[in-house]
């Protein structure tokens, strides 16, 4: 048996040998001592062990000094009250604003969001008209739905022509699709059942032309072989 | 002003941090006297063997910069060892990026304290750097933090990153090595 069988003891040694123990702790470990042989082996062992330290070159206290940063004004604020533990009071404060931040997060992006379909419909309704009145030709599809988005109506009294109403989802007769044009709207007028109605219909759209023509590639005569 | 002895009181380090917070520049001068030359022999037990002077400045750079985060949870020492060894594997890493391999392996360790033959003149100390330096990494670092720096199991825990119990398990490894290096 090379080990003491009293682990607390053992664990004491290095800290008996640095004298760093407290008086009684010491005392206690010096009345071990005298009755165990591997830890007298031990203390002897941890004493050389204490002496062999790297010898290191002198360290020049001034240039590091000379290199280090100075304490900030707010620092010095804090440590003038006393208090020595001055990291809790940044936190604090920067707490509150953390939830703020993420709080107006979700508020900016549900902001650009609608700025974005709003730009959308505003496009689509601004290119609208030439391909409504004067090509529905062109392209039947978008006409149909873009005139059923934004239309102008005769007012109850007859004598509102120059309102501007939007009508969605409400399709025109025959009789009254003569008496109708496509108009600007205004987002605002727009309730949000209405825009994401048209944000239903924008989806459904194909936007490419099927007759596209797809880049070609270049036809390779083969001569034979297979892929590997 | 309270004078720089080379001790680790915590309540001299806490003294004097609040002194140089509040501007008193001469207590920086004491914080780096008292723990400068335990830095230097720390880096060297590391294996850093040309840039000491360097790792300690950055070291006390690293820590004055970060001063307002220590919570006296731990003593000054033990947050400087910490910050020191992360610095130092910083380096290797960094290093080894750039190609150059530094890592120290056990043998390159050993030659670290067989350089240390001629200054020490005593035949038992030079048997005993042997010993120490045929350690692993992990032992050789727990071993001198406990027994030549008088680290506590938890402070070794935490400047190696690691839990108390590892910190003792690998204290009595490297006693049971050192005590059969010794006895061959």
């Amino acid at each position: 048996m090379t080990e003491c069988r009293t682990p607390e003891m053992q664990d004491l040694l290095p800290d008996y040998v640095a004298a760093s123990l407290s008086a009684m702790t010491a005392a206690r470990v010096e009345q071990h001592l005298i009755g165990c042989a591997l830890c007298r082996d031990d203390i002897e062992l941890l004493r050389v062990a204490r002496m062999v330290r790297p010898r290191v070159a002198a360290v020049d206290v001034a240039q590091i000094v000379a290199n280090l940063p100075r304490p900030t004004p707010v620092l010095r604020l804090i440590k003038s009250t006393g208090n020595a533990r001055p990291a809790p009071a940044p936190i604090a404060k920067r707490a509150p604003r953390s939830r703020w931040w993420s709080g107006s997060m979700w508020q900016m992006a549900a902001a650009v969001g609608v700025m974005i379909v709003g730009g959308t419909s505003l496009f689509v309704s601004r290119n609208s008209p030439v391909s409504l009145t004067e090509a529905r030709s062109g392209d039947a599809q978008l006409a149909e739905a873009a005139e059923r988005a934004l239309v102008r109506t005769p007012g109850v009294g007859g004598g509102m022509a120059s309102e501007t109403v939007a009508v969605l989802g409400s399709p025109v007769g025959a009789e009254g699709s003569s008496r109708v044009s496509v108009s600007y709207g205004d987002l605002g007028d727009y309730s949000e059942a209405e825009l994401q109605h048209m944000l239903d219909r924008l989806a459904n759209w194909d936007g490419t032309s099927s007759t596209e023509p797809l880049p070609t590639l270049p036809v390779v005569p083969s001569s034979g072989g297979s892929a590997p | 002003m309270i004078h720089a002895e080379q001790t680790d009181d915590a309540s001299v380090d806490g003294a004097l941090i609040a002194q140089w917070l509040v501007g008193d520049e001469r207590a920086a001068t004491a914080i780096v006297e008292r723990h400068a030359g335990a830095l230097a022999r720390f880096a060297v037990r590391l294996g850093v063997d040309e840039d000491v002077d360097e790792v300690v400045q950055e070291t006390f750079i690293r820590a004055f910069s970060a001063l307002s985060s220590f919570r006296s949870d731990s003593s000054l020492r033990t947050w400087l060892f910490t910050i020191e060894r992360r610095l130092i594997i910083d380096r290797r890493r960094s290093a080894a990026r750039r190609g150059r391999e530094v890592d120290i392996e056990v043998g390159h360790a050993a030659t670290e304290y067989d350089a240390l033959d001629a200054l020490v003149a005593d035949e038992s100390a030079q048997l005993m750097a042997s010993a120490i330096g045929r350690l692993t990494n992990m032992q050789r670092e727990v071993f001198t933090l406990r027994v030549q720096e008088g680290r506590s199991y938890k402070e070794i825990a935490e400047i190696l990153e690691s839990s108390e119990g590892a910190a003792r398990v690998h204290y009595h490894n490297a006693m049971r090595a050192v005590k059969e290096f010794l006895d061959d």
